[in-house]
């Protein structure tokens, strides 16, 4: 079904959104299980949290200007970018606060 | 002041970006023409407020909160609650990435031309509201919790 009320760069930034959640959210699980990422993250910017946000902000724009060349984005509905937003930000959330509990406390 | 200002200027633009959102909410759920300007204007304020949030905690997580023996962070390691920075700090640290990019894209729905007449794009922009508002309280309610953490551990436990 094609998407023809939602202009193509809201269409594109919202596929970028629920990519760069699920991405920081992995990269959470990652960068904890992996010291040696997690270093070398903290020397490029002092500290592995900031440059864990420059990558997920990087991402996201670069997601939605690419996503905004394509014709992918034309090929979605407004319903199904709505279960996309919700979906992405439950197992996005869960994934850092399931790890956290896993694996940190 | 100033100097006070800086310690909590991220919950202060956190709690006018919750509130932007309540506002967005209020004004999705009464949609017509005639108020579109003012949801446009207040889901600019959220995304503006989120940001803003998030560039001042930051600053603050990093000059104040994580330094070394003598930050918020090893306070609360060293108390009785350590879990107000090994769970609610590192979870809320993280999820608010996704807040940040949830706000960023409220503008972009709300300024859809079609936004009024169209059922599924207001679903959508509502969606994407009520998220905001459920993280940007659960970030409240996790800060709250830090601080607990922390004057646990001045208390010695």
């Amino acid at each position: 079904m094609e998407n023809s009320k939602l202009n193509i760069m809201t269409i594109s930034f919202i596929l970028s959104f629920a990519i760069s959640s699920i991405f920081t959210s992995l990269l959470v699980i990652v960068k904890e299980t992996n010291e040696g990422l997690k270093e070398w993250m903290a020397n490029l910017t002092g500290h592995h949290w900031v440059t864990h946000g420059v990558f997920t902000i990087i991402l996201f724009l670069i997601l939605g200007f690419v996503f905004s060349k394509t014709s992918i984005s034309k090929k979605l509905s407004t319903e199904k970018l709505t279960n996309v937003v919700i979906w992405s930000t439950i197992i996005g959330s869960l994934l850092i606060s399931g790890f956290i509990i896993l694996h940190i406390i | 002041m100033l100097e006070n200002f800086g310690d909590i200027a991220h919950v202060i633009f956190g709690v006018l970006g919750i509130l932007g959102s309540v506002w967005v909410l209020v004004e999705l759920l009464n949609l017509r023409e005639a108020n579109l300007n003012r949801l446009k204007l207040f889901s600019n304020f959220t995304a503006i407020f989120i940001w803003l949030s998030y560039i001042f905690g930051g600053w603050w997580y990093k000059v104040y909160y994580g330094v070394q023996e003598v930050g918020d962070k090893y306070k609360i390691l060293a108390g009785s609650f350590p879990e107000g920075h090994t769970f609610f700090m590192e979870a809320k640290e993280h999820i608010f990435f996704i807040l940040l990019l949830l706000s960023s894209i409220l503008p972009m729905i709300v300024y859809n031309k079609s936004l009024v007449e169209d059922k599924s794009i207001k679903k959508l922009a509502l969606t994407v509201t009520i998220l905001i508002l459920i993280l940007g309280f659960g970030m409240e309610g996790f800060g709250s919790l830090i601080a607990k953490g922390v004057k646990m551990g001045l208390l010695g436990g």
